[in-house]
């Protein structure tokens, strides 16, 4: 008979935390005296580690021994929370719609199985980039599944803690009001026994009901520096790719994983590059004289979607301000170093309009809101690529170089 | 942990606790039977994390200890396993199974990870005969709400009061109400709203002729008898006042054949509406006549012999609601009372004056008729 292989998941699924030290301290010494808010909102950029705070937070209220500085790391209730096995722990985070099942019950119960397969996934990549494929969103029965596991109350002594990643999706269009609204119920009156933590990297687009009934903790990026060796010792990177992820992203470690070769499931580039790259591919297009390129661009992307183009336009924004601080001189602040050569001649150009890059931010946000509706992305792309090009471009200036 | 147990005492405890493994669940744990050994046998418990079912069987046990291992894996092998002595022995996480010349490794789970049961205190609780549970929980808990708006009438209301048990379930268009004599052993005045799940493993896991003692610790309701003990939570909040809405005016009373009625009412709720399942009942000197009328479909109509001399009446029902409740009165000749169309009526089982006749009601509440 052959032997069973050991069992697998007894390793942490979640990684240490890093950074955030004040907000560490704050949530410790709030729990410690049992004021820890019952509706957390923890919001901050993206990738910078707010839903594995959340986690930790949710030790920190199970935890059998907590210190002055957090959660003892060694007691049961610890390691269960670090494997994501504790009963106590319900994560909700935003998932792909699954085929639809014929009724509102059955539905419901196609999405707890994608979450449920999410968390097992979850369990064998401690690190993981912070970017999805796909249209992700937290759908009203997703919502009606957390809903119902919050009331039906605790299996026994001990706080229960839900965590709502990405809480933003909510208020997208797949999701409906409606999916808001049922969460806002149980924010206003969580039960006794319930905490509740959302996570958002994009506060604003939260219910302004929903921001009302929690308690805000700002989680800001880690300097370059740390992140770069997050990358390097955790995920085990080299050094000259750890320091570039590390300024691309910001001092975020979660999106910098997105920079990095071979992090995701398909080999080569990461999946944040690809997009940046094509965002680059947009500013070029933008620059150009004639319409054809802009035209050519916008038909590479499909024809329904839109909410797939935000991430896109994120980057956008981080090659338009990377051209403001060189037009401005100010190279050293520029993200995309590895374009910078390409940017400086640019803006040496001549044909650019001085304040063209901050003006044209307008447009983009324009086009983010947009995005978020029912748009056709080809349309979308093409009126913001037209629109840039007007803001940036000085008419009749002399030809850019290798714009096209 | 090393015990060796008989193929069957390991089979029914782990029929026992099994039911209660979830289908699906975001913790491996979950999905595995908590096996602890000690002097006196051996334990074993499964948990969904609403209801908890832990069972003691007799075992020799060499060495005491405690894993927890794969519960639906561990079944289908003991199904399997040649009549003989089957030895259990855990080697670190894993478990290692012998029966015969069969030899199985399992890979387990620390028995620390598995959540701990509630800790109920049976002696200050009271105890109830598994007949008179068993059977207010079938007459009863069919008539919960499946509806989340009203987290209360989700579960089954227990109280135990006036020197009687009773139990009530209602969707707020029908309602089961029984009442049962206590034993004098029961002292307690309580009202539980215990969930339906829970009720469920009560009747699957406990005997007509046991004596069960209940007992309550905060919110979690334990129940206890020969070594089983089912626990779960009890769904918090306070409910309705259900006596107000049973009417004491009903007036008008028909005797009728169970059986023919409920035949009478398929038959027709073929006909009726999908969304509405509703029927017409018209009831005169004897007679009970049937009508459906669905546009998009075609009508029915039939009719059975009734007892009843009140003043002729004309009252809508849900079929399916109607059908639910005959199946649960039991009895050969049943008795139906109303008042007006728009009021709910009754049904009550009826006996012969030897029978004994449960203390048991069903309302249901009539649908409105077009016309």
């Amino acid at each position: 008979m052959a032997s069973a292989e050991p069992a697998p998941g007894r390793t942490p699924a979640l990684p240490e935390v890093f950074g955030h030290v004040d907000a560490r301290q704050a949530l410790a010494a709030a729990a410690r005296d049992g004021r820890l808010p019952r509706s957390l909102l923890l919001r901050g950029p993206r990738g910078v580690g707010k839903q594995r705070l959340a986690h930790w937070t949710a030790q920190l209220l199970l935890c059998a021994d907590p210190g002055p500085s957090g959660p003892c790391e060694a007691c049961r209730e610890c390691r269960l929370v670090r494997r994501i096995e504790h009963p106590g722990v319900h994560w909700t985070i935003p998932l792909e719609k699954p085929k639809s099942r014929g009724s509102a019950e059955r539905n419901e119960e196609a999405l707890e199985d994608a979450r449920i397969r999410w968390i097992e996934e979850a369990r064998t990549r401690p690190w993981r980039a912070s970017h999805q494929e796909g249209m992700r969103a937290l759908h009203l029965g997703t919502i009606r599944n957390l809903r119902r596991r919050i009331l039906r109350g605790g299996s026994g002594a001990g706080p229960r803690v839900f965590i709502v990643s990405d809480a933003e999706e909510l208020v997208v269009q797949e999701a409906s009001q409606e999916a808001a609204n049922a969460l806002l119920k149980v924010l206003e009156e969580p039960p006794e026994d319930v905490w509740i933590i959302l996570t958002s990297s994009q506060p604003g687009r939260l219910l302004d009901t929903i921001r009302s009934r929690c308690t805000a903790l700002h989680l800001s990026p880690l300097p370059l520096d740390e992140t770069a060796r997050i990358l390097r010792e955790e995920v085990g990177v080299d050094d000259d790719e750890a320091l570039r992820a590390a300024r691309l992203s910001g001092g975020a470690p979660g999106v910098a994983l997105g920079f990095v070769e071979g992090w995701s499931d398909a080999d080569g580039m990461g999946p944040l590059e690809a997009l940046r790259r094509d965002s680059f591919h947009l500013l070029r297009a933008s620059l150009s004289d004639g319409d054809g390129a802009r035209f050519r661009k916008a038909v590479d992307y499909p024809a329904f979607g839109g909410r797939g183009l935000l991430d896109l336009l994120a980057f956008l924004e981080l090659w338009l301000r990377d051209l403001a601080a060189v037009m401005a001189g100010n190279p050293d602040r520029v993200r995309n170093t590895d374009a910078l050569e390409w940017l400086e001649r640019q803006g040496r150009s001549g044909r650019l309009h001085p304040a063209g890059p901050s003006r044209s931010l307008v447009a983009l946000e324009d086009a983010r809101t947009r995005a978020q509706g029912n748009v056709n992305p080809q349309l979308l792309v093409l009126g913001l690529l037209r629109q840039l090009n007007r803001t940036l471009v000085v008419p009749s200036g002399p030809a850019l170089p290798d714009a096209d | 942990m090393n015990f060796t147990i008989t193929r069957q005492n390991l089979q029914k405890g782990l029929a026992a606790v099994s039911a209660t493994i979830p289908g699906k669940t975001t913790l491996p744990v979950l999905s595995n039977i908590l096996f602890e050994a000690d002097a006196d046998g051996i334990r074993m418990s499964a948990t969904d994390l609403d209801v908890g079912v832990r069972i003691r069987v007799p075992a020799d046990v060499k060495e005491a200890g405690s894993l927890t291992a794969p519960g639906k894996k561990i079944q289908e092998i003991a199904r399997e396993l040649p009549d003989q002595p089957v030895q259990l022995n855990s080697r670190g996480d894993q478990v290692e199974i012998r029966c015969g010349k069969s030899h199985f490794k399992l890979n387990g789970l620390p028995a620390d990870d598995f959540p701990e049961l509630p800790q109920v205190g049976f002696e200050g609780g009271w105890t109830a005969e598994g007949r008179d549970l068993l059977s207010l929980i079938r007459h009863t808990s069919f008539a919960v709400s499946t509806e989340e708006s009203r987290p209360v009438l989700n579960g089954v209301l227990w109280e135990l009061r006036d020197g009687e048990m009773r139990m009530v379930a209602t969707n707020g268009h029908r309602l089961a109400r029984m009442r049962i004599p206590a034993g004098p052993s029961m002292q307690t005045t309580t009202q539980l709203i215990v969930p339906p799940d829970a009720l469920q493993q009560v009747q699957r896991l406990f005997a007509e002729d046991a004596e069960v003692s209940v007992a309550r610790d905060g919110n979690q309701l334990g129940f206890s008898s020969g070594g089983t003990e089912v626990y779960t939570r009890l769904i918090e909040g306070t409910y309705p006042n259900y006596e107000q809405v049973i009417p004491k005016d009903n007036d008008k009373h028909a005797f009728v054949n169970r059986k023919a009625l409920e035949s009478a009412v398929k038959r027709v709720a073929a006909v009726a509406s999908d969304q509405t399942h509703r029927i017409r009942m018209e009831f005169s000197q004897d007679r009970m006549v049937f009508n459906v009328l669905t546009p998009d479909l075609g009508e029915a109509h039939d009719e059975i012999e009734v007892g009843y001399d009140g003043d002729p009446i004309s009252i809508g029902f849900n079929a399916n609601y109607l059908l639910e409740v005959l199946r649960y009165v039991g009895t050969d000749e049943v008795k139906m009372s109303f008042k007006a169309p728009e009021r709910a009526a009754t049904v009550e089982p009826m006996g012969g004056e030897d029978d004994q006749v449960p203390d048991y009601l069903c309302l249901v509440m009539p649908l409105r008729l077009a016309d």
